[in-house]
């Protein structure tokens, strides 16, 4: 069999170093190969039965001394044909004995060496066809007892001996040649004479491959080559042996067999693409199958034929009929083949983790990344879980966390207990806090460390823990695991890391002292360390803490000096500038915050110095010089997110420098450079910034005043904001014209003409179509609609917000917007969840007020009154939202109570509504008629008179319909007249 | 040598005794009672084939075989087909299609006979028929089609046939075909279409899936691969994943040089 020995622990050996958990996945192909042995045994039999039966035995029938030979010989025949050898040869003995000889005895000592062979007895065997060549040096059967007795001799251990002998039959040529050359080439590589079994081998396919012989030579050969590292030789051999000559190979499954290992051997040679040549040369187990069929009704048509050539020819019917034995012995193999590839179809999952492998090798994750995949189509738990782990691993190499997370999920899932269970944890873990999912990583590096605290990832797990910890702000925890993991590993890879973050948790615990103990022993260890420049600045801002200013400008100044541009350049300069604000050296301080403004490189160190030097320049009066610093800053900063403020506070620093045309020119510029962008919501904040500079006269004797000083009484708002507003040559767009009134609209909002201000945002609501308006105006509308009891249109507008401006600021707006539609369609459950998202999805910035109520107002809806009270008693008790809708809680407070049947509570919130919040009118009456309500409940007529008389005495309230309702009420109760 | 080896040597000698002829020039006709005649040409005409004989004078004499009586018959591989086979693997879909014509039109004659090389014809043809979409050569094909036998062949023709005729049926069948592992040609097929489609829609990284699935599932469907190496690249190019694109253009220019799909790579690459 043409299939190699020692490859297979070539290939193991490749797997072990590759990737070792594949080693017990991945059947070997070459296990696969064995059934052709086991199929052939019955052959041997039948080859040799159909040798001595198809042979000179009955035309030349031994002359024997006794009569009784021939009966003898017969049925010694008949035994060996019916695979009695042990049968045949006592009756072939007998025949010694009774003396014969001639030119017929030669089939007798033939077939007992046949029948030992047979038998298995090889030594046995081999002295028989010894025997038979000595008294037949010229027999009929030379050849065969040759070929035979090499075997023997190979199969008992002399193997020098069979090499010879085959090379002895191969050299006389004739029919046993390509047979001899094959077996020597055999023997040879078996022997590990890998050379003079390529050169044996080469010889045999030298003239084509044109027999049997000369194919299977040509597949063992591709095999020897692969093994010897002549890997492009046997890759051609390969190549050679696919297309049509694939008919011609008695079982292409050894073809599978040599494509694994010329592709395992480029593969252990670093030769990845060769190596995905030799494996695409790997047939599918249902192409062989089909290929195999297609071979069996052939050979089945051959003998159909046959025996119709008998019949029509009685002549050759011996022939013909041997012939057909042999084709259904070759029926019966091929057939034994064909099951038995059938059923083996784990080749499929070797083949796509060696093409993986090769493709990982070159780069192309992509494609081993399909390939993994594809193994997961599979009911084999082990193929399963040894894809998904390679699957997790690739995505990790390739920086895609979101999938390898799914993996390892789904091997969790599916193998909680899996041999590799700590690894898809490990990585699992590092791969949710690689996308700061921060929970879950703790909780799955938790669990690796709890379940296999002595995995080779607990060392890193715990440190990776510590990380997780420490993002969430859990930095007592992450400092005792960052003190296990230095514990464990005083000079692992993350010592220095874990020394540094340990000190980080107590500074960030507030513990300065011990931090800063931490930090300098951190420095004193590692004056050049990778977090030497962090932890020098921590140090200042532990002395920061402390309150010593002095020192905390001294360690800046020095820590400038020594790290210079150092990404933490911009906190250090923010720090000193803190330092030297508290020291009162204003001048100095500004300087060095604008400073740290320009290098910061946080967004939030950025904002956060600019405006603490605006806040010194302010206090200083130094208009003119914090207009400057944020021109300055916008040029420098021009994506900054807090860019609008600062042309906002240009704007206002230049007005205040009693420069407010300036002021307005510069807003005007930026608002021309900004309106058609439908995407920059700043526009309507420059533009509510530029209304109200315009409805500012300017200030008599200023130098913007019309004249040079003369009176401002003349002066028109309007005629102002549209000379800033003269957009030149911009196109005038829906969304531009819908700005342009948003102007209009706040100037006369800031003039208190209140109505012109509401038509002008309703002309928006009504001329433009929310797909035109950018994020802020879609916001205003929706609310001015939902305000008019528009709900059905506000939402529309809320919807474009949302879809539009999927990452806007502004989506509160819709939350709540949505909200508030759904509480007045009395849905209470929909208006809760979406007061609930506005809160938990977008931090409820502008509307938390707001959604606060509604989520009282909705639970009140749906009959959660504890919840809902204790909702309502939060708006209620919040003092920065007192206002309309404290009275409105105030008011619900009331309801709840009613609807406890506290009637006298409630009566005290109804009470509480007109007494303190007299402004708003609507809760006002509401609540006068609720406590009256309650009064007549609690059989108290002329309370509720009362109550009801002073309502309908507030003229603010007459047109109210609750006044109506008192004034009937009263007629009731007291007998009034309405 | 052990006991396992030994059967390898006896099957041997049955191989020996059976012998093996490979023909190569000429028709080989098997006839049902046993006979081989060996044809210098043969032709069909409805129910008989004519053989073309050499004689021993040098010249050739006609024979009439009904074809009931003929149990099969060996046809050499042409030259033609030779060079159609080299012309596959080197990606070469056009030329596939032209090398192939003759055969086709000599092979369908002979669908019904036993060894006819009809499904070795189509394993080039049709591929190359589906990526080289002239209407006259699948309008030839669909004309003269019968099923193969061949699940892979037929599959792959009607998914040609309602991509014309359903387009809605012919995408629900690509997605259903286009599964992970899959490795039939119609699999192939889909996804080049479906790859083509992803990146229509700017699905740059589904259509890297799709377009690779096909290298990496069907390395022996040749003529696919261009296109589908093509598509990848494309599709990387539009993820902004240059490097990856041009190792692919070097794989187009290494395996299938002179494949119009190499100059389009090398083009989108600058």
């Amino acid at each position: 069999m043409a299939i190699p020995g020692g490859s297979r622990k070539r290939v193991r050996r490749f797997l072990m170093s590759d990737s070792p958990s594949l080693n017990a996945v991945i059947p070997h192909p070459r296990s696969k190969g064995r059934w052709v042995g086991a199929s052939l045994a019955l052959l041997a039999g039948i080859a040799l039965h159909t040798a001595t039966c198809g042979g000179l035995l009955f035309a030349q029938a031994p002359a024997a001394s006794s009569a009784q030979a021939p009966e003898v010989y017969s049925k010694a025949m008949a035994a060996f044909a019916g695979g009695d050898f042990v049968g045949a040869l006592v009756g072939l003995r007998e025949m010694l004995t009774l003396g014969g000889d001639g030119a017929g005895m030669e089939s007798v000592h033939f077939s007992i060496a046949a029948a030992e062979f047979n038998l298995g007895d090889m030594v046995r065997a081999g002295g028989a066809f010894e025997r038979y060549i000595k008294l037949y040096p010229a027999g009929t059967k030379l050849a065969e007892a040759q070929n035979a007795l090499a075997q023997c001799y190979a199969s008992v251990g002399s193997r020098d001996k069979a090499v010879t002998l085959f090379a002895e039959i191969a050299r006389k040529g004739g029919a046993g040649k390509a047979g001899a050359l094959l077996s020597q080439g055999a023997l040879l590589r078996e022997m590990g004479k890998l050379g003079p079994a390529a050169e044996v081998l080469q010889a045999l396919v030298a003239d084509g491959l044109q027999s049997p012989e000369a194919v299977q030579g040509a597949l063992l050969l591709g095999s020897v080559e692969a093994e010897r590292g002549a890997r492009d030789a046997a890759l051609k051999i390969l190549d050679t042996l696919q297309g049509r000559l694939l008919n011609i190979v008695d079982n292409p499954l050894q073809l599978n067999a040599l494509a694994f290992d010329v592709g395992d051997s480029f593969l252990h040679a670093g030769e990845f693409k060769k190596a995905l040549t030799a494996y695409a040369m790997v047939r599918r187990i249902e192409e062989l199958a089909q290929l195999q069929q297609r071979r069996i009704q052939s050979l089945i048509r051959k003998m159909e034929s046959n025996i119709a050539a008998a019949k029509a020819d009685s002549s050759k019917v011996a022939e013909l009929s041997n012939a057909n034995v042999r084709l259904r012995a070759q029926v019966e193999s091929a057939k034994t083949a064909m099951e038995n590839a059938l059923g083996s179809k784990g080749n499929l999952a070797a083949l796509r983790a060696r093409q993986a492998s090769a493709y990982q090798s070159i780069g192309r994750y992509e494609e081993a990344a399909l390939l993994f995949e594809s193994m997961l189509d599979t009911q084999d738990p082990v193929i399963r879980e040894e894809a998904l782990l390679n699957l997790g691993s690739l995505h990790v190499r390739t920086g895609l966390v979101e999938e390898a997370v799914k993996s390892m999920q789904s091997y969790l899932s599916e193998f909680p207990k899996g041999r590799s269970a700590d690894t898809a944890l490990f990585i699992l873990g590092s791969q949710q806090l690689q996308a700061n999912a921060l929970e879950p990583a703790a909780a799955s590096l938790t669990r690796l460390l709890k379940e296999f605290p002595k995995s080779s990832h607990a060392e890193l797990g715990m440190f990776l823990l510590g990380n997780a910890q420490f993002s969430l702000s859990l930095f007592k925890e992450a400092t005792g695991n960052y003190q296990k993991y230095l514990k464990q590993s005083p000079n692992g890879e993350y010592a220095q890391e874990a020394d540094y973050r340990a000190a980080l948790a107590r500074f960030f615990l507030g513990e300065y002292q011990p931090a800063l103990d931490a930090f300098e022993a951190y420095v004193k260890t590692h004056p050049e360390g990778l977090f030497a420049p962090d932890a020098s600045y921590r140090i200042a801002a532990c002395y920061q803490a402390a309150g010593k200013s002095a020192v905390v400008a001294e360690r800046c100044a020095a820590w400038e000096a020594k790290y210079g541009d150092h990404p933490v350049a911009g906190d250090v300069l923010a720090l000193h500038g803190d330092a030297l604000n508290a020291l009162e050296r204003k001048e100095e301080a500004v300087v060095v915050y604008r400073r740290a403004s320009l290098c910061g490189a946080s967004d939030e160190v950025v904002q956060y110095a600019v405006f603490e030097a605006n806040k010194i320049l302010q206090a200083l009066g130094r208009w003119e010089v914090a207009a400057e610093m944020f021109r300055e800053f916008l040029a420098a900063k021009p994506d900054h997110p807090a860019n609008v403020s600062a042309m906002y506070w240009v704007a206002r620093a230049t007005a205040r420098a009693g420069k407010s045309e300036e002021a307005k020119a510069f807003l005007s510029g930026k608002i021309r450079q900004f309106i058609s962008d439908r995407q920059r919501d700043a526009v309507e904040q420059l533009l509510s910034q530029l209304a109200q500079l315009c409805a500012k006269a300017p200030r008599p004797g200023s130098a913007d005043a019309p004249g040079g000083g003369a009176p401002s009484s003349g002066y028109d708002a309007r005629a102002n904001l549209s000379k800033y507003l003269d957009l030149g040559d911009v196109a005038k767009t829906s969304l531009v014209k819908a700005r342009v009134w948003f102007a209009e609209a706040e100037l006369a909002r800031l003039l208190r003409k209140t109505e012109e201000s509401a038509s002008a945002l309703e002309r928006i609501c009504n001329e433009v179509p929310p797909g035109e308006l950018g994020a802020s105006l879609l916001a205003q509308c929706g609310d001015r609609l939902l305000a008019l009891g528009k709900g059905e249109r506000a939402a529309e507008f809320y919807k474009e917000l949302q879809r539009t401006f999927p990452k806007s600021e502004l989506l509160d707006y819709v939350y709540n917007g949505l909200g508030q539609i759904a509480l007045e369609a009395g849905n209470g459950a929909e208006a809760l969840r979406f007061f609930v998202d506005a809160v938990d999805k977008v931090g409820a910035a502008s509307k938390l007020k707001e959604v606060t109520l509604g989520q009282g107002k909705a639970l009140f809806l749906l009959g959660k009154i504890d919840e809902a009270k204790a909702i309502l008693e939060q708006v209620a008790s919040t003092r920065e939202w007192r206002g309309e809708c404290t009275a409105e809680a105030v008011f619900l407070l009331g309801k709840v109570q009613l609807g406890k049947g506290d009637l006298a509570g409630a009566v005290q919130y109804f009470q509480r509504v007109f007494v303190a919040y007299q402004r708003y009118d609507k809760f006002v009456a509401q609540a006068y008629i609720q406590a009256a309500e309650c009064f007549e409940k609690m059989s108290e007529p002329e309370k509720a008179a009362a109550h009801y008389r002073e309502l309908a005495s507030k003229p603010r309230l007459a047109s109210l319909p609750e006044v109506a309702l008192a004034r009937k009420r009263l007629n009731l109760v007291a007998g009034e007249a309405p | 040598m052990n006991r396992t080896q030994r059967p390898l040597f006896c099957a041997i000698f049955i191989a020996l005794s059976f012998g093996i002829a490979f023909r190569s020039h000429s028709e080989t006709i098997f006839l049902k009672d046993g006979k081989v005649q060996n044809a210098i040409e043969i032709r069909r005409d409805g129910a008989f084939i004519f053989l073309k004989i050499a004689n021993s004078e040098g010249g050739a004499s006609e024979t009439l075989v009904p074809l009931n009586q003929v149990e099969r018959i060996e046809f050499p591989e042409s030259v033609a087909l030779a060079e159609a086979r080299q012309l596959w693997r080197a990606g070469d879909a056009k030329g596939v299609l032209e090398k192939t014509a003759t055969a086709a039109i000599s092979q369908r004659v002979y669908m019904d006979v036993q060894g006819n090389q009809w499904v070795d014809v189509m394993r080039l043809r049709l591929p190359a028929i589906a990526l080289e979409p002239g209407p006259e050569a699948f309008a030839d094909l669909q004309k003269d089609w019968t099923p193969t036998g061949d699940q892979d062949l037929d599959i792959a023709f009607r998914l040609l046939v309602a991509s014309r005729t359903d387009p809605a049926g012919a995408q629900l069948a690509r997605k259903a075909l286009a599964k992970p592992g899959a490795a039939s040609l119609a699999a192939g097929l889909s996804w080049l279409d479906l790859g083509e489609a992803a990146l229509k829609a700017s699905q740059w990284k589904e259509a890297v899936r799709y377009f690779l699935s096909v290298e990496v599932f069907l390395p022996n469907q040749r003529l696919l691969q261009p296109k589908a190496l093509l598509g990848a690249v494309r599709g990387f190019l539009g993820s902004g994943e240059r490097t990856k694109a041009a190792a692919l253009v070097e794989e187009l220019k290494a395996d299938y040089p002179s494949t119009p799909e190499v100059r389009l790579a090398m083009e989108l690459l600058r």
